[in-house]
């Protein structure tokens, strides 16, 4: 090979990182035929082996082709691409001779790198990434050195200036380029499994959600975050009640509202969604507006999106806690909201029509339920398997469960009763990181709760759970699971773990305060946030003001960092004496280059100083005799320093001299 | 393909038409030392360095389409990159003071180094250098730190009296590979050549071979006689290296019986060879006459040079030769 052993050891080991952030996701044989691959080219470089027949590389670009059209059955993953690419980044050692070569593999680096941020666009991601990238440039260099003898670390050293000179222009461009959208899109399937709620509610569903500790979603509130107990994040709205439980249905919308509802207390927040199963974006109790990309307000007052949510989304979003808008319910929206299915279970169908016979009032028959009935149930994370008709079960043999079932049972006694009512899943709750001042809300905070309609009130919320378990809603899953040793498992339950670690856990909320900052600055950044953050600066901005601001301001990047690495040196390397000897002459102020020539002595040039202005030249008598022993007869108890000194305050006296004299 | 156009040190000639040549002239005059600055260094990025920008925007396309912030980001950083490989290419050109000071000389169709002084002015490291004359056999790349380098590069003269190898190229792609920067150095270098020694020891005169191998035979007894000081085209060979390491100066053998014996070389006595050879006959046997230490003088048609012997007298003749200007030579 003409390339030298240390480039190729740098190629190497750069390959490896820019690697090693698909390594977990891609098919395991080709991380084995990945690291067979550089295996070889490690005993390659060593000289152990010699460049196989270009054959075998062209056999293993069609066999990795084979392998992973196998793999993923079809060519329009995204993720089929991104592994040929890496196969391809990886066999290109197969045929590795010459310099350019190198050149290839590592210009091919960039693309890979781009494929990280498809798939990962966390902080340490891009930490990994660019440090990455830091290396293929050390590996460029170190190709393209002459020198033989290069200290080993030397190429890093040079990459590295190199990235933090290019820095400002990231920053710049980043900051300032204009978010333009997309050209045409290409559904980007990743395949993840992504945790969340469904569109249904089996009972059951949100006991396996909360084993999990995911994050769901972190917000920041404008001001001070509301209590824990009013945290109701409204998800999704359950509407009829099918065979197997609550599902979303086909309720009929409700008469559209014209009022423009801004209560007093409406609480602005921002929401940062991680990707979510289904397009639905959690908001907080009763929302009133929301801004962000494809989204809009459903009728039943909650958030869709128009688009599979498949990447970390930042949304703004105003709420009103409580609202009670007093709607009126259309026949038919009544008629739904009252809907049973025939035939199952019977005893809560006769308790509900009990409770109507007994109470006049809804709010009556609420209470009842909730203080009377609800009294001695316990709230569990393990409720037990059911039998038969769930709801019966769960009220009658059990009376032990999960918010699940007290929603869900509550909500169909309530239809039982005549009472319009619904079940609405969400998230209850969150745990406030200080580090950050956000709101995070993780799966364990899952919650299902019930809405009952009231003649002059609207939809009221109601949660038995808080009834039946106050601490669950007062103080948030974190505080209630403390008591329910052993009944969460999973990463959950690691998750609370490390709550009890103290320092540990501490570190962590910092960790994930910086995480939550890089998601809502940097990932999220685009062109709502762009205005948004210029127009702090510039208040009158406009879209289109952002090319030519971009433009200007990169332009003055490129002139700094063009003047700071091209300029001519201002100083040549002048010797201390000679700086000593040029500051003094300056000193002088041009009064008598005429009497002393030029190349004179300090001790000549101060006699015709004196001569000329004996005022002036006086105050140099330190500089000039400090300078003198030094110089010319290598007096010890002279210091260097003391000889700058004496020059600095001759500059400063002489200037204030003239200052003064003027 | 058209880019293979893009490597430009391959491609130099098609680019030096004579309009291109004496722009040059304007652009970069020809001077003993020349310093390196933004006046005459060009640069373009390389075939990697078009793939870099292209595989940029593609990166961007990308960005754009899946709205991925972090990959605006390696996008930015990468035109950022770009911009100052190509900063950091010319700078590594920039500030290099290259000096030729020396005069050269040798024979036509042999190799002659030529020394090149080569300093940064700004006191920097500066790498992976190629200093070259089109056409000529290319050396490794070289680096220059804070003091002083000398370069040799080798030339070929192809014809006898000044031979003018042209302009250098110095150029480097350092640090990244991605630009190209170069200069095209004039030093005004001149190179004195000799015409090309043609053996003819059959073609001359009876008596004359007679006192050559006479002194041969002389030469062969020899026995060191004294040493005296190195003078400038005294022959390396003849170096003492003992005495010049104990004296710290170089001293050459003298040997006995130097001097001793005197021919005239006569352009006119080489008449049997044709016209082209003549020259170099008698660059042959001033060549011989030298190593044998022989005193000689030169008559070309009458232009004499006296009888001598030495190193400076060899150099006076072969000059001569060099510059011999004679219709039908």
């Amino acid at each position: 090979m003409t390339v030298q052993r240390s480039a190729l050891l740098w190629m190497l080991a750069s390959q490896s990182l820019m690697l090693a952030p698909h390594g977990s996701r891609m098919p395991l044989w080709m991380l084995f035929i990945c690291l067979a691959i550089g295996g070889f080219t490690l005993a390659r470089i060593q000289g152990y082996v010699k460049l196989p027949s270009k054959w075998v590389a062209v056999a293993s670009v069609f066999l990795g082709w084979g392998l992973l059209w196998r793999e993923y059955g079809s060519p329009m993953v995204v993720a089929f691409w991104v592994d040929l690419l890496l196969f391809l980044y990886t066999a290109k050692l197969l045929e590795l001779v010459s310099k350019r070569d190198v050149s290839q593999v590592m210009l091919l680096s960039f693309f890979v790198a781009m494929t990280h941020f498809l798939f990962n666009e966390s902080m340490l991601q891009t930490i990994v990434t660019f440090s990455g990238l830091v290396m293929v440039m050390a590996t460029l260099i170190a190709v393209h050195t002459s020198s033989t003898q290069m200290q080993r670390w030397q190429p890093l050293k040079l990459a590295g200036v190199a990235f933090l000179q290019a820095l400002p222009l990231l920053v710049i461009l980043f900051v300032f380029f204009p978010r333009l959208s997309p050209f045409w899109t290409i559904p980007l399937e990743k395949g993840t499994a992504i945790t969340g709620l469904s569109d249904r509610l089996m009972l059951g569903d949100i006991h396996s959600l909360v084993q999990s500790d995911a994050l769901a979603f972190r917000v920041n509130f404008k001001a001070a975050p509301p209590a824990s107990r009013d945290l109701y994040w409204r998800t999704l709205v359950l509407s009829e009640i099918s065979e197997g439980g609550w599902i979303v249905g086909s309720p009929p919308a409700p008469k559209p509202k014209f009022t423009n509802l801004t209560p007093a207390g409406a609480i602005d927040y921002q929401l940062l969604s991680q990707p979510m199963r289904v397009p639905l974006i959690p908001s907080l109790d009763r929302v009133l507006s929301v801004e962000g990309a494809s989204v809009s307000l459903d009728p039943l007052g909650f958030v869709r999106s128009t688009s599979v949510l498949q990447t970390v989304s930042q949304y703004q979003m105003r709420s009103g806690l409580d609202v009670r808008d007093g709607a009126a319910l259309l026949a038919a929206e009544r008629a739904a909201y009252l809907a049973l299915p025939e035939r199952t279970n019977p005893l809560a169908r006769a308790y509900g029509a009990s409770l109507a016979e007994r109470h006049q009032a809804p709010d009556a028959i609420i209470q009842s339920v909730l203080a009377g009935f609800f009294d001695d149930f316990t709230y569990t994370l393990n409720p037990g398997a059911s039998s038969g008709d769930a709801i019966d079960y769960f009220l009658f043999e059990a009376r032990r469960g999960f918010c699940e079932h007290f929603a869900a049972s509550f909500s169909w006694v309530m239809r039982a009763a005549g009472i319009p009512a619904r079940v609405v899943l969400g998230y209850q709750g969150g745990a406030y990181n200080p580090s950050g001042n956000y709101i995070e809300v993780r799966q364990f905070d899952a919650h299902a709760w019930s809405e009952v309609w009231v003649r002059g009130e609207g939809w009221r919320r109601v949660d038995p759970t808080a009834f039946i378990a106050p601490e669950r809603i007062e103080e948030g899953m974190r505080a209630s699971v403390a008591g329910m040793d052993g009944l969460m498992t999973g990463d959950a339950w690691n998750y609370f773990q490390m709550q009890s670690l103290g320092w540990l856990f501490d570190l962590q909320l910092q960790l994930q305060a910086l995480s939550h900052f890089w998601d809502r600055v940097v990932v999220n950044y685009d062109q709502a946030q762009q205005l948004r953050w210029l127009s702090t600066v510039w208040p009158d901005l406009e879209v289109e003001d952002l090319a030519p601001l971009a433009l200007t301001t990169f332009l003055l990047g490129f002139a700094i960092i063009t003047f700071g690495l091209a300029a001519p040196p201002f100083r040549r390397e002048l010797s201390q004496e000679a700086r000593w000897y040029r500051g003094y002459l300056n000193c002088l102020g041009g009064v008598t280059p005429d009497q002393i020539g030029s190349g004179v002595g300090v001790a000549r040039c101060q006699e015709a100083w004196l001569l000329a202005r004996p005022a002036e030249a006086v105050l140099a008598s330190e500089f000039v005799e400090k300078f003198g022993l030094l110089l010319y007869q290598e007096d010890q108890r002279v210091s260097p320093s003391s000889v700058s000194k004496a020059l600095r305050v001759l500059k400063i006296r002489l200037a204030w001299m003239r200052l003064v004299g003027r | 393909m058209w880019w293979l156009s893009v490597r430009w040190s391959q491609r130099a000639e098609k680019f030096r038409t004579a309009r291109f040549k004496s722009w040059l002239d304007r652009r970069v005059p020809a001077a003993q030392t020349i310093r390196l600055s933004h006046r005459n260094i060009f640069i373009v990025p390389t075939r990697q360095g078009f793939g870099f920008v292209l595989i940029l925007v593609l990166i961007l396309i990308a960005g754009i389409n899946y709205q991925n912030a972090l990959a605006h980001a390696l996008a930015f950083m990468m035109l950022g990159l770009f911009l100052v490989a190509m900063l950091q290419t010319h700078r590594n050109l920039a500030g290099l003071v290259l000096s030729q000071t020396m005069p050269i000389e040798g024979f036509v169709g042999q190799k002659v180094s030529v020394a090149f002084k080569i300093q940064s002015d700004a006191g920097r490291v500066h790498d992976g250098l190629s200093f070259f004359w089109p056409n000529h056999p290319i050396d490794h790349g070289f680096g220059v730190d804070r003091n002083a380098t000398t370069v040799f590069r080798q030339a070929i003269p192809d014809h006898r009296g000044w031979y003018e190898p042209g302009r250098l190229r110095l150029e480097t792609v350092y640090p990244f590979g991605l630009f190209r920067a170069w200069s095209w150095l004039d030093f005004d270098c001149k190179i004195l050549s000799y015409p090309k020694p043609v053996p003819c020891d059959r073609f001359i005169r009876q008596d004359d071979s007679k006192l050559g191998a006479q002194r041969r035979s002389n030469l062969s007894a020899d026995e060191l006689k004294a040493l005296r000081d190195f003078e400038e085209g005294d022959d390396q060979r003849h170096i003492h290296w003992r005495a010049s390491a104990k004296l710290d100066r170089l001293m050459i053998k003298s040997y006995e019986g130097q001097q001793s014996v005197s021919q005239w070389l006569r352009l006119g006595a080489l008449q049997a060879l044709p016209a082209a050879d003549r020259l170099g006959g008698l660059a042959y046997l001033i060549e011989s006459a030298s190593k044998r230490g022989d005193a000689f003088g030169l008559d070309l048609y009458g232009e004499q040079l006296p009888v001598a012997a030495g190193p400076k007298q060899v150099r006076k003749a072969l000059k001569r030769l060099a510059l011999f200007d004679w219709p039908g030579y």
